[in-house]
């Protein structure tokens, strides 16, 4: 025992410059993976402190969590471009900054799965808000992007496809369909990047991460989804994608009866 | 002795540099071995929230694949279904036996509140979670599910997997009905699917649903009081101490993370005196408008004003300690903590309630374990269950005169219609500046609170 320690003491002054090497090698790789735990809580807390502002209508504070360039999409509302367009967004769809007394939009953050990438300057996040409000209950889904700039954190894409609507009377007896681009002020930038409905039917908003057991990517349809019927991928499904469609996706047309 | 002896004398012959690089490479060991634990936590979040993702759009095989081999999955009465297989095929009969959902069904498993603990080899883990189901099928039913996750996971060739899930139910109740006016044995039935699909092994547990009060075992012991392992100190070496000072802060905000769920778990079932131990000796505790109670001692019996210790028949006291934010000081010594605080309640007799709510929080590391020193919950709306919260507001209730508190309120607020806002702990994420002194929204009755 005695004798190995001295040998290996002996070998590493010999080798001092190697072993030297190494442990900076060592140490850089130590720093690559604290960063990224140290990213992915700073990314959940990105998107919960979003929650709390949503919660208490802090428009102000909320649309500076974004980058400039930010993409915002929530619901069937359409895209909003720019970290203006997302103030302009929540203040001008939901009131002036400051909660109104009697209301409650509780937007709470939940499930949250983070992840960077391996040259650490994009994260994602896949996780829930969990509405309670005066209206009722919603599920919104997020799938989120963020980014490192100057090694600050912040939201550069913010996108949420709705799961399920409905009033206090509960989702046996109701369910509020999807937003849609003109249903409230102010109209998108853009029209929305998918069109999909919600409970009762359901969508799946691919996933950012593959399994984490098997590694596998999630494949979304290559057709238009609005709603699944099947498993992704499936035979079932691919066929519903032609349920009223020509083979080349478009709709067919009645011709008018002629003499 | 000797071993001293000889490195000191290589040491003295050869040069410091010499010892100095292999005591970097043993530090280097250490900390890195503690990196792999905090990762492992980050892995065990992922695969449970990952199930709740799955099995919320109907991908049962996605779901089974998240298991080892020999896997299991318990929920309630149904009993222990083992391997991928039989996992799939169960998750598949026991939401109508297709692949997918089915039009009009709602299969929501929202996975809250971890409190994930790492064995001390790293290649295995624990976790206590809580389980909220927003069930049902369009014009047909719709159910609340409340129950308790206590899992185990296993690492793998370098790959977390899910070992045992258990979830302990501990009711399942139609919406309209609600949980308040459930009745003895209506809360957690076998489902068809088990009845249809045999599992491989009857149920590991006894249960004892809601309206009783269900305590499921906590693998983890009492992260104050309990025997935690004790990890050898280790004096980290100047290029090592600053990535361990990193290291120690993740580790900080994990275990703080972990106390305030177990509190929360503690607090739900009325096990007091577990609750109050999580408190530092000085530590304060402050509900709402009930008043500030100091000490340890103060604070156990303050708890029985929330019902007797364990309960009693037809009590619901959850209390939910979510959507965290963590900010630990540069010296690893105290730390701030918001919570989302959502409140389900009921009492014999009683209607239910939902309540929301904010928790601000203060902790200390005393001996090296982090305890509660100032537990802040500010409520911020109540309503009837039945009713909802365009038509109800329920207000926060006083000091007790039963057992006073020993100071006032440290805030005057009042509950929805009011718009209190508990001042942030934490700067903006991306600004940096306080949020501790944002402008309260103005209230018709006491005028703005600031």
């Amino acid at each position: 025992m005695n004798r190995n320690i001295l040998w290996a003491t002996l070998l590493a002054v010999v080798a001092t410059p190697a072993i030297a090497q190494s442990v900076n090698e060592k140490l850089a790789a130590l720093d690559a993976r604290i960063t990224r735990l140290e990213d992915m809580n700073a990314i959940e807390r990105l998107q919960r402190a979003y929650g709390y502002f949503v919660d208490k209508s802090q428009w102000t504070q909320l649309s500076e969590l974004f980058t400039e360039d930010a993409t915002l999409e929530i619901g069937g509302k359409g895209l909003f471009l720019g970290k203006k367009r997302v103030l302009e967004y929540m203040q001008t769809a939901f009131g002036k900054d400051g909660a109104k007394e009697n209301s409650l939009a509780n937007h709470m953050q939940f499930q949250s799965i983070p992840d960077v990438s391996a040259d650490g300057k994009t994260g994602w996040i896949r996780s829930r808000a969990y509405v309670m409000s005066s209206g009722g209950w919603g599920l919104p889904l997020y799938e989120n992007e963020y980014r490192k700039e100057n090694g600050v954190w912040k939201e550069s894409r913010l996108t949420g496809p709705f799961t399920m609507y409905s009033s206090w009377d509960g989702w046996g007896k109701n369910a509020l369909n999807n937003t849609w681009p003109d249903k409230f002020e102010p109209a998108p930038d853009l029209p929305p990047s998918v069109i999909y409905l919600t409970y009762p039917a359901y969508y799946i908003i691919p996933f950012h991460y593959p399994n984490p057991v098997t590694g596998k990517a999630f494949t979304p349809d290559h057709d238009q989804v609005g709603a699944y019927a099947a498993p992704p991928g499936t035979k079932a499904q691919m066929e519903s994608l032609k349920v009223g469609r020509m083979a080349d996706g478009t709709q067919q047309i009645g011709e008018p009866p002629r003499k | 002795m000797k071993r001293l002896l000889i490195i000191g004398i290589a040491s003295a012959l050869l040069g410091i540099g010499a010892a100095h690089a292999q005591d970097v490479g043993g530090q280097l060991d250490v900390l890195t071995a503690r990196v792999e634990k905090l990762e492992g936590t980050r892995a065990v979040k992922k695969l449970q929230r990952a199930f709740g993702y799955y099995v919320d759009r109907g991908l049962w095989g996605d779901a089974a694949d998240l298991f080892s081999d020999s896997g299991t999955v318990e929920i309630g009465l149904d009993g222990v279904y083992i391997g991928k297989a039989r996992i799939r095929e169960y998750l598949k009969r026991l939401h109508g036996n297709q692949e997918g959902l089915i039009y009009g069904q709602l299969n929501e498993w929202i996975t809250l509140q971890p409190a994930v603990s790492i064995a001390a080899d790293g290649r295995s883990a624990t976790a206590r979670w809580r389980d909220q189901g927003m069930l049902g099928q369009y014009k047909k039913h719709a159910e609340w599910r409340d129950g308790i996750y206590e899992n185990a996971y296993v690492k793998e060739q370098g790959v977390w997997k899910i070992k045992t899930l258990h979830l302990y139910v501990n009711f399942v109740v139609p919406y309209e009905k609600g949980w308040a006016r459930l009745k003895p044995g209506e809360g957690l039935t076998q489902s068809q699917a088990s009845k249809d699909f045999a599992p491989d092994r009857a149920s590991s547990a006894t249960y004892a649903p809601f309206p009783d009060t269900q305590v499921p075992p906590f693998q983890a012991p009492n992260p104050v009081t309990g025997k935690l392992a004790r990890v050898a100190r280790t004096t980290f070496s100047a290029p090592l101490a600053p990535y361990q000072e990193r290291v120690a802060r993740l580790e900080d905000q994990d275990a703080v993370e972990n106390l305030q769920a177990m509190f929360g778990f503690y607090f739900d079932k009325g096990l007091w005196s577990e609750a109050a131990s999580l408190f530092a000796p000085k530590g304060v505790f402050e509900y709402g408008q009930s008043g500030v109670y100091v000490g340890q001692e103060r604070i156990r019996k303050a708890l029985l004003l929330f019902g007797p210790e364990g309960l009693s028949r037809g009590h619901l006291n959850n209390h939910m300690m979510l959507q965290a934010i963590i900010t630990v000081a540069a010296n690893g010594m105290t730390a701030k903590g918001r919570f989302q605080g959502p409140v389900q309640l009921a009492e014999l007799g009683q209607n239910g309630i939902w309540g929301v709510g904010i928790y601000e929080n203060e902790y200390v590391k005393e001996g090296g374990v982090w305890k509660l020193a100032n537990l802040h919950f500010y409520p911020t709306a109540f309503t009837d269950y039945d009713r909802g919260w365009a038509r109800s507001l329920l207000p926060m209730k006083g000091p007790s005169a039963v057992f006073p508190p020993d100071r006032p309120p440290t805030v005057v607020y009042r509950t929805l219609p009011g718009q209190y806002v508990p001042p942030f702990s934490y700067p903006h994420p991306v600004t940096g500046k306080p949020l501790d002194n944002l402008p309260q929204a103005a209230d018709s009755v006491t005028g703005a609170v600031r």
